[in-house]
């Protein structure tokens, strides 16, 4: 069953800047699932949208089987929703936000206490617990919020650029604990223009530019779509040649590295590694080294944008737009 | 019920923050502070005027200092308001199953608390200053809830430029565009003593009905007809205020 379904989305702003021209797709229950663009693609106000937070201009939307316009309050208990900048009160401390945000989302009075206690281990922030959040560094700020959007044990999770402005540490330190979520049958929704993240968190992913979805798939899928691995096989001086001839029947060869090795671009280049030395030997030729190199994501958004993401990003769509 | 819960915890949210962030009671009551203090003083012949109705000055001013300290403090919820906005945190009561209306009445309810302590550190000021209240501690609690209630409704207003604008300097600016209500008021003069013009302005200004309630409480005894007058004041306020900051509220919901 399908936690999410959106269909033909679109938002245009009352300035008439068209946000998101009629995005699609779908999430599987306990599936990862991320948007990947650039600023300013529209992967927030998508986000937005589906979260209750924004009306629709077009097309319609369900989360957990209920209408995001029509049925916004039972959306609302279905979901998490963990914002690009952790929205959180200043003065409040670490604990207090759980047990509010318990509260609101219907917990007793002890059972928002265990659930703030329960949480704050899960995050490691128990030391932080009574400190006001203003004294918090950004991952704290980022686990604190999490937890928050946790507190109703939710079915799925959205989280608006789950680790920008996040030091690397602790990025790691977060993707583990989504992974954890996800584990344990909560089904994520995520946004990020970070080409790693995508990679490492998303079972499937839809690269969103300027308003529409240019491409989808699981992270393999996308790099496969673009084509080849690279095996580069070093060889000694004087062999390259040689070994290109024999290797030419596996497919596009070319003499690199200054004539001291030769690169082959193959589809599935791991799997052709056995038949590559093989190949060389019996023409009499021990490769010193081989190293296979995959296509990266980049390489992906840069076939279906034109652009590398860093680029785009460069590109000044109107700042802080969401 | 759903809302009272839910009120009730983002108005303890509020309340907890008032001890961690005392400029916030502290700084509106500055300038009240200062014209019990200075202006009584500067004042304090007028008492020999004839028609002036107390012995003292600061006796009969608090009760205009009081209106003054509801109109400086309501700017509470709105500036909470931007500044959640601002924050994020907004955001997150939005996508939170709860009831829009508790988000503005928590707020609402806040204000109310902050400037029934704003209001009681103006009054014992006073009294120490050489006032007295006729109406005794009864009063005092009466002038208290006159304050919470004149003052919900009075940041209607503060949080309808909040969610137009979203901007803090301009919701901190809107409140000072309503002293003009209160310079022009009964705060400093007697009603005789005013000249025509503001005499027949003071009929419509809700300020002023505000201090004649206070007044009466400070000075004379439980005039009904008075605190009615403050009270439907707040209601007709509140009447203007809250369902334009409801519309408001709406479309910056909606975006």
């Amino acid at each position: 069953m399908h936690v999410l379904e959106c269909d033909e989305l679109t938002k245009t702003f009352a300035d008439g800047f068209e946000a998101v021209r009629g995005i699609t797709f779908e999430i599987e229950e306990g599936e990862a699932f991320g948007l990947l663009g650039p600023n300013g693609a529209g992967k927030t106000t998508t986000m937005r949208m589906l979260g209750t937070l924004l009306t629709p201009s077009g097309g319609r939307a369900t989360v957990a089987g209920h209408d995001v316009v029509r049925e916004a309050p039972a959306v609302r208990r279905a979901i998490g929703f963990a914002m690009q900048e952790a929205g959180l009160a200043r003065y409040a401390t670490g604990r207090e936000h759980l047990l509010m945000m318990g509260r609101l989302y219907g917990l007793s009075r002890a059972g928002a206490r265990t659930r703030a206690d329960d949480l704050l281990t899960l995050f490691g922030l128990e030391e932080a617990a009574d400190r006001q959040v203003r004294t918090y560094s950004g991952g704290m700020r980022r686990r604190i919020d999490l937890a928050c959007g946790l507190v109703h044990k939710p079915r799925l999770l959205f989280l608006d650029e789950p680790t920008t402005g996040v030091d690397p540490t602790s990025r790691a330190a977060l993707w583990d604990e989504l992974r954890r979520l996800q584990r344990e049958g909560v089904s994520l929704f995520l946004t990020t223009h970070y080409l790693e993240e995508a990679d490492r968190l998303c079972d499937r992913l839809a690269i969103v530019d300027r308003g529409v979805i240019v491409a989808r798939g699981t992270p393999d899928e996308l790099k496969a779509e673009v084509g080849a691995d690279v095996v580069t096989v070093g060889v000694g001086e004087d062999e390259a040649e040689p070994a290109a001839a024999t290797l030419a029947a596996l497919g596009r060869v070319r003499v690199a590295g200054s004539g001291r090795s030769v690169a082959l671009e193959l589809t599935d280049g791991a799997a052709a590694v056995a038949g590559i030395v093989e190949q060389l030997r019996g023409a009499g030729i021990v490769p010193a080294t081989i190293t296979v190199a995959r296509p990266t994501l980049d390489d992906v958004f840069l076939r279906y944008t034109g652009a590398t993401i860093e680029e785009k990003d460069q590109e000044l769509e109107p700042a802080g737009r969401r | 019920m759903r809302l009272a819960v839910e009120s009730g915890v983002l108005f303890q949210r509020a309340l907890r923050e008032i001890p961690r962030v005392p400029t916030r009671i502290a700084f509106p009551v500055i300038g009240p502070v200062m014209q019990l203090v200075l202006l009584t003083a500067v004042l304090s012949r007028v008492t020999q005027l004839p028609g002036y109705p107390a012995r003292s000055s600061v006796q009969f001013m608090t009760a205009g200092v009081l209106s003054l300290t509801v109109l400086a403090g309501a700017g509470g919820a709105g500036f909470q308001m931007v500044q959640d906005i601002d924050t994020g945190f907004f955001d997150k009561l939005r996508v939170a199953p709860i009831s829009r209306a508790a988000i503005v009445l928590g707020l609402l309810l806040t204000d109310a608390t902050r400037l029934a302590v704003q209001s009681l550190i103006v009054i014992l000021l006073a009294l120490l200053l050489g006032a007295h209240i006729a109406t005794g501690i009864l009063g005092l609690l009466g002038m208290l809830a006159l304050a919470a209630i004149f003052g919900a409704a009075w940041s209607g207003i503060s949080l309808n430029v909040a969610l137009r604008t979203r901007n803090p300097e301009v919701t901190a600016a809107a409140g000072i565009l309503t002293f003009p209500l209160y310079f022009g008021s009964t705060a400093f003069m007697p009603h005789a003593l005013l000249p025509t013009w503001l005499q027949w302005f003071n009929a419509f200004n809700p300020v002023n009905y505000l201090i004649s309630a206070d007044r009466a409480l400070m000075s004379s005894r439980w005039d009904w007809h008075a605190i009615g007058g403050a009270l439907l004041a707040a209601l007709i306020i509140g009447a203007i205020t809250m369902p334009l900051a409801t519309r408001a509220f709406r479309r910056a919901v909606s975006g």
